[in-house]
């Protein structure tokens, strides 16, 4: 359907119809309000024939209201007596006669009648001591008249109060029920709230239905254009760094890295010596459960006191911690890990694409082929970025950046990947790093490190943490 | 698109029929029978009773005003037509109504029944008279749906008597039947021999079920003081006590007893020695006397109305004589 015929349809047709249904409930509400409003006072008229009493049934007498008007009028103009007792006593008195109940509403101006025959014949007692109809003792009230009867009576819905009509003698009777509402059903109210809802549909149908549905989509990403580019880029990074275990967490994290028992060091360790074999994407396994902070807290200790102590020793150690054996020596190979990440912090606005060829570096198999991808960026910016990437499993190289004093250390190390990645520019990236790392000295490098080497260690858990997840 | 509106239309004329048509008045309401059958409701009001009442109380009065007993029994039964039509005889002698026959127009303490058969029985104890006489016990009575209630028995309560405590008129009480069991005799037993704790007296067998109280007292002192006199004639006397069949009103009280107001009647023949007449013995035996002539042997007929507490069984009480009324009704010469 082509957006003009679209909302041709919707302005031109729908919109009317609602529009005339939403008139059309006003205008039944308003006559509903008015003319058709339900009359407070029903009155309600019921005939009897051939009978001389009439009893209503409990509950008639406070159909529509407590307060009720019962008349009964005779054709013959004979005195006719309406009274008000209990259904018991009512009973009492015409046991053994035809009665006429007034059991209900047929509808809202008739009453429903229904005539009772005589069970039993009227009892043979002695009745020169009953007294009449309307001196009976056990009626609350009795009216009397000539032809016409009036009684009004406020009776509630719990009582068993009853009314009780004597003809005098059996005949046509009118009863008639008259009670004034109190509550009337409201059926205004429900048009208009129909003839809003129409209108308001109305007005939607003309605007916002008529619209194009591929308009109306477009507006609702524009508006969350920005959360959205956030999330993909969230979600991307996310799924990355499940693939991508050498990829290392963002630097808020590493206040969390408190807790490393000295397994994971060792395992930190088998990788980072691994890394140095080019199976540096090995996933290496943790179990979180056999944390020993007090133990991770004595290894960082031990570690800090160690990086302080022997600057120079540190070389010598990674160059024999080519065997991976040592895990003694993987938190010194953390500073490295820490260097990269301050450049991993300053690169921290590539883009998303950018990542993935960061990272596959690490992985030896992949190297080759993920290459490309990391060439686009520029040349020092990648190696820096990619260094740091590799560098964390691998002492040697994290050493050979640091400090200038170990030159032979990082050239066995360093160009034996690079072999792998094919790229001289990674050399380029460690003589910058030399120059910069050379005008503070060589003590001050090494504690900077080993404070890193704390804080990174603790980011690489939870990274690897994160991983396992 | 024309099958559409013309739906459309259609539904919306549907719409309106039925929703405007139907809606006019609103629903007709069904009368939602009250269940009766689970709350028994008293058979009277408060207001009621007290309506009937005051039509006993101006039946009387118009009765003792006029000394005519005709007009009682439209409002008098039982006992306290004969006793109360005998008390306006005597009046006719005597010029005044017996100060016995004086009932309170207020009330302490009304029991209604919330039993939905007739015969119906109301009790109701009205205040201390003007004069100070005790509170009398009424017992008003409908025999049937057609007939209105009327004053069945009175009886003047002894002093210091405790009646058992009834359910409130709102909720109503239960009333008895003379053969109510679970107490220490049923109702009727207990009027049988109470009648014969008055004939015998202490030597009665049953003297121990019930407890002393004023009527057996008075009564004794009665009896001694005509004995002395007949003793003097060498004459002879007997006194009968009688319950009469039927004539008992039984109403369960709150308390597992049954406060029964019964008719016992007397018959005092006094028999004069020595060839004399035998007379009647007071004021009220003489106005009923009359001008009649007298015979060595004189039968007074009198009519008690006797109210008595029959606790629940095992309760280790006696059956105790509240109230009692009584007038002679009869006295001739034999």
């Amino acid at each position: 359907m082509s957006p003009s015929r679209r909302a041709w349809i919707m302005r031109g047709l729908v919109t009317p119809i609602f529009g005339l249904l939403a008139v059309t409930c006003i205008v039944l509400g308003l006559f509903n309000a008015t003319v058709w409003k339900p009359s407070s006072e029903i009155t309600a008229t019921g005939t009897v024939n051939g009978v001389r009493y009439i009893a209503t049934d409990p509950g008639v007498l406070p159909l529509v209201d407590d307060a009720s008007t019962l008349t009964v009028t005779t054709s013959g103009g004979s005195d006719v007596c309406v009274a008000l007792g209990s259904s018991k006593d009512v009973n009492g008195w015409i046991n053994g006669e035809s009665y006429a109940r007034v059991t209900g509403l047929s509808d809202w101006t008739t009453l429903s009648t229904e005539v009772s025959s005589a069970k039993q014949s009227a009892s043979a007692d002695d009745q020169s001591q009953d007294v009449a109809f309307r001196d009976s003792d056990m009626w609350t009230h009795v009216v009397c008249g000539s032809g016409k009867a009036t009684l009004k009576t406020t009776v509630s819905d719990t009582s068993d109060s009853i009314a009780l009509v004597d003809l005098g003698e059996s005949g046509q009777a009118t009863v008639s029920l008259h009670w004034v509402r109190e509550t009337l059903p409201d059926f205004a109210m429900p048009f208009y709230f129909a003839g809003g809802l129409l209108a308001l549909m109305a007005v939607l149908t003309a605007s916002l239905f008529a619209m194009p549905p591929h308009k109306r989509r477009k507006r609702v990403i524009e508006s969350r254009l920005v959360q959205e580019e956030v999330t993909v880029a969230q979600a991307i990074s996310g799924s990355l760094a499940r693939v991508m275990p050498s990829r290392r967490p963002r630097g808020s994290r590493r206040r969390h890295a408190g807790g490393r028992s000295r397994s994971d060091m060792d395992e930190t360790a088998i990788v980072t010596s691994g890394g140095s074999h080019d199976d540096v994407a090995q996933p290496t396994i943790i179990d979180p459960s056999s944390r020993n902070l007090v133990a991770d807290q004595a290894a960082r200790n031990e570690q800090a006191e160690r990086a302080e102590q022997s600057d120079v020793q540190v070389p010598d150690v990674a160059r024999a911690d080519g065997g991976s054996s040592h895990d003694r020596f993987a938190p010194a190979a953390q500073p490295a890990s820490a260097l990269r990440f301050d450049v991993d912090v300053a690169t921290d606005d590539r883009t998303a694409a950018d990542e993935p060829a960061a990272d596959t570096t690490v992985t030896a198999a992949a190297e080759p082929d993920r290459e490309p991808s990391s060439g686009p960026v520029a040349g020092p910016v990648t190696d820096t970025t990619d260094e740091p990437v590799a560098e964390p499993r691998g002492a040697h190289a994290r050493v050979a950046q640091s400090t200038n004093e170990e030159p032979p250390v990082v050239q066995p190390s360093l160009p034996r990947r690079r072999r792998h990645r094919a790229s001289g520019s990674g050399h380029a990236a460690d003589e910058a790093n030399n120059e910069v790392t050379s005008v503070i000295s060589s003590e001050e490098l090494q504690a900077y490190f080993a404070r890193l080497a704390q804080e990174t260690t603790g980011s690489d858990a939870d990274g690897e943490k994160e991983e396992r997840q | 698109m024309t099958k559409r509106i013309r739906n459309a239309v259609t539904a919306v004329l549907a719409l309106m029929l039925t929703v405007s048509l139907a809606a006019c008045e609103g629903q007709v309401p069904q009368p939602t029978a009250a269940d009766t059958s689970s709350k028994a409701t008293p058979d009277l009001s408060e207001a009621q009773e007290k309506h009937i009442r005051e039509q006993i109380l101006i039946a009387l009065g118009d009765a003792n005003d006029a000394k005519d007993a005709s007009g009682l029994s439209a409002r008098m039964t039982g006992p306290q037509l004969a006793i109360h039509s005998a008390r306006i005889a005597i009046a006719k002698k005597t010029g005044s109504i017996s100060r016995y026959a004086t009932i309170p127009n207020d009330i302490v303490q009304t029991v209604i029944p919330t039993d939905s058969g007739w015969p119906r029985t109301v009790y109701s104890i009205t205040t201390t008279t003007d004069d100070q006489q005790s509170k009398r016990l009424l017992v008003l009575t409908q025999d049937s749906a057609r007939q209105n209630y009327k004053l069945w028995g009175v009886a003047r309560l002894f002093q210091g008597t405790k009646l058992p405590s009834f359910a409130v008129p709102d909720i109503g009480a239960k009333m008895g039947t003379a053969k109510d069991a679970g107490l220490i005799m049923t109702p009727e037993q207990a009027v049988e021999r109470y009648a014969d704790v008055l004939t015998n007296g202490d030597s009665s067998q049953f003297a121990s079920s019930f407890a002393d109280d004023e009527l057996r007292q008075t009564l004794a002192s009665t009896t001694e003081q005509v004995q002395q006199g007949i003793s003097s004639n060498k004459g002879t006397q007997q006194q009968t006590f009688t319950a009469e069949p039927g004539a008992i009103q039984v109403m369960r009280s709150s308390d597992g007893g049954d406060l029964v107001v019964a008719q016992i009647n007397l018959e005092w023949t006094r028999q004069a020695g020595e060839g004399r007449e035998s007379l009647p013995a007071n004021d009220q035996e003489n106005a009923l006397f009359g001008n009649a002539k007298a015979t060595s042997t004189l039968k007074a007929t009198y009519v008690f109305v006797v109210a008595m507490y029959v606790p629940e069984a095992n309760s280790g009480k006696q059956v105790t004589a509240v109230g009692a009324d009584r007038e002679v009704v009869k006295v001739e010469a034999q």
